[in-house]
């Protein structure tokens, strides 16, 4: 089925909360876009983020083999594996375009700042993925956790409805980088402003601190995982 | 002084952890210690490890050809591994000067879905060669590889005669300056084995430097003029020429021939035959530089059986191998004429007629009584034959014949005013 699973699945989780908010189960909150293309334009972000994770954190057990074999930069590996995701999210966009065209609206002239505004969710990304690899190269266990960790985070941050204004999520989610990254980038696609500018400031300082210190990790001790993956 | 030098070990060791858990848990700690900038304590096994290759050390200067012996398990492919940048050693260093070119395991970077086409971009993109490159020479890779259509197949359907073809090509024309070679060629058909070693010769002759691991004691006598032997602890136990290696080699074999037969008669076979002071030279004696295709070459050592050998049993085959290829052009065995040695110890010469392709070659001479391991496999020097008037070496030669020399055996030993025996050559 190729490159149709990259809609599949969006469309799948999106599908079920219409239908779950529409019986009345839970509350979405307030928005001012049609819900699905609120919901499709965050999980869209969303992936990008968790399926790169996911994909680069297995990057370098998958092709064990390989780097038992021959001498080569294993960054090219986690690269790849995030870059996978970049493409996927390409075609979720395209996605997202067609729903702007069947809704009848117009996103907003930010839309063109878009690679400029995914560089730090990327950043964040490579750098987790860099990490994570490692430590899954040498105790198996951390991918499937990371699996699991994602799910359980895709509930826990508001992408799918709006964040609720008191409550302890509301105190958690304040600390939480992936919802300032996601959700301004959504509100610059749609509004063209960031509500929390200083949030967004400070994630995006954060994903570049941590995409340079765990490529430096990552750089020292890349060889270190051949012995034991 | 280190300067000529392009591969430089220098006393390196490697550890492996025989359980798992523990593994992982070293592992972590080893990564801290290297991100702390710390050495780790690499001189002390921790519990359940082992060390696969334990204080190895030896220098290659440039277009040198080593040879690596060694049993299964002696640490060999992890001695390459290292050679090769996969993984660095926990004692000791590693200086390589140079690109490393290897051929460590067949198929190994082969995507199974992609089509041989595209495997071969991907490999020669990671032994660094550029897209521009690649082009240019893709029809060389698969024409040498004698893939023909089935490059555009996926390969997965590819037999391991085919991985191993094109996956030395692709090594073959990333042009390494090292090319580290391991028990790879085994798979190989014996023509394409003989095209592996032209090429593998063009290579040399260019500059570049050859390590070889293998089993097969002709191919390394043919390939490499130097070799050393890694026993079953991962020491090396000798850096020296090719016969005294093979000799070892084969000690090292019988003695660790424990589960067939007793110990005590295999180190017995040890003293069974000793071949020593080979020497090559014309009708007059003297050593040339070449020998005139058609003429006599005479080949003679020294042999020394042990007494307790039973001379009527005593097999021994002479092969004439061409330079750098593992299989005997020709081949003489003393049963097939019923020749017998008389006297345990003495000096054999072999006359032999050189109607051969011009070229170089050399002998090698092996001693069997009843069982397969042979008493003593050693090789000669090797000489050239050329035609006088095409000076130049022409076209392989590929097929074995029947050796025909004649033989003359001569004791060692004088005894006091006895007359010395003459031994009536046979006529063959």
């Amino acid at each position: 089925m190729g490159f149709l699973w990259a809609f599949i699945v969006p469309m799948v989780s999106v599908g079920s909360f219409i239908v779950l908010s529409n019986a009345g189960l839970f509350q979405i909150g307030h928005i001012d876009v049609p819900y699905p293309i609120y919901a499709i334009l965050g999980m869209a972000f969303w992936q990008l983020f968790s399926m790169g994770l996911i994909a680069s954190t297995n990057s370098l057990v998958l092709a064990g083999s390989m780097i038992t074999k021959i001498n080569f930069s294993k960054k090219s590996l986690v690269i790849a594996s995030v870059g996978q995701s970049v493409i996927s999210f390409a075609v979720q966009m395209g996605l997202v375009c067609l729903l702007f065209v069947y809704f009848r609206r117009m996103p907003d002239p930010a839309i063109l700042l878009m690679p400029l505004l995914m560089l730090p969710i990327i950043l964040l990304t490579l750098g987790m993925g860099f990490i994570l690899s490692l430590l899954n190269g040498i105790m198996r266990d951390t991918g499937s956790v990371i699996t699991l960790l994602m799910t359980f985070l895709m509930f826990l941050t508001p992408i799918l409805y709006v964040r609720p204004s008191s409550g302890m999520l509301a105190a958690v989610t304040s600390y939480n980088p992936l919802y300032y990254l996601i959700s301004s980038m959504r509100e610059m696609i749609l509004t063209g402003t960031i509500s929390e500018p200083l949030g967004f400031a400070l994630s995006t300082a954060l994903s570049m601190a941590i995409f340079a210190i765990s490529l430096v990790i990552f750089h020292l001790t890349e060889t270190r995982v051949a012995e034991r993956i | 002084m280190d300067d000529e030098y392009v591969v430089i070990v220098d006393k390196v060791s490697k550890k492996y952890c025989k359980s798992l858990k523990r593994s992982m848990l070293y592992g972590m700690h080893d990564i801290g210690r290297n991100l702390l900038g710390l050495s780790s304590n690499s001189h002390v096994l921790r519990k359940d490890e082992f060390f696969a290759v334990r204080d190895v050390t030896f220098r290659l200067k440039k277009g040198e050809t080593l040879g690596i012996l060694g049993m299964n398990g002696s640490g060999k492919s992890t001695l390459l591994k290292m050679l090769n940048g996969i993984f660095w050693p926990d004692k000791g260093r590693i200086t390589v000067k140079g690109k490393v070119g290897a051929l460590i395991e067949v198929g190994a970077g082969f995507h199974t879905a992609l089509t041989g086409r595209e495997n071969v971009y991907i490999n020669a993109a990671i032994c660094g060669m550029t897209k521009e490159e690649i082009d240019a020479k893709f029809d060389d890779i698969v024409e040498f590889a004698e893939i023909g259509d089935f490059i555009d197949v996926p390969v997965k359907h590819y037999s391991s005669g085919m991985f191993v073809k094109l996956g030395f090509s692709v090594a073959i024309h990333c042009e390494p300056d090292i090319l580290v070679v391991d028990e790879v060629l085994a798979v190989g058909d014996a023509r394409f084995i003989e095209k592996c070693q032209e090429r593998i010769n063009r290579m040399l002759e260019r500059g570049a430097t050859l390590v070889l691991v293998s089993h097969n004691l002709r191919l390394i006598a043919a390939m490499c003029s130097r070799a050393i032997v890694i026993g079953a602890d991962g020491r090396l136990i000798l850096d020296s020429d090719i016969n005294s290696a093979v000799r070892k080699y084969e000690e090292l074999l019988l003695e660790h021939d424990c589960e067939v037969k007793a110990r005590s008669h295999s180190i017995e076979k040890l003293n069974k035959c000793r071949v020593s002071n080979h020497r090559i030279t014309d009708e007059r004696g003297v050593a040339l530089e070449a020998y005139p295709i058609g003429g006599n070459i005479h080949y003679s050592f020294d042999y020394a059986l042990n007494p307790s050998v039973d001379l009527d049993k005593v097999r021994f085959s002479l092969g004439l191998m061409k330079e750098k290829e593992q299989f005997h052009v020709a081949r003489y065995i003393n049963t097939l004429d019923g020749y017998r040695l008389k006297h345990h110890e003495g000096r054999i010469e072999f006359i032999i007629n050189t109607n051969v392709t011009s070229g170089n070659y050399m002998f090698d001479i092996s001693f069997f009584d009843e069982s397969i391991l042979p008493l003593d496999i050693q090789f000669s020097p090797k000489f050239r034959v050329i035609h006088p008037s095409f000076p130049k070496v022409d076209k392989e030669y590929f097929g074995q014949f029947l050796l025909k020399p004649c033989i003359n055996t001569y004791p060692l030993k004088v005894q006091g005013d006895k007359k010395q025996e003459i031994i009536t050559p046979k006529k063959v």
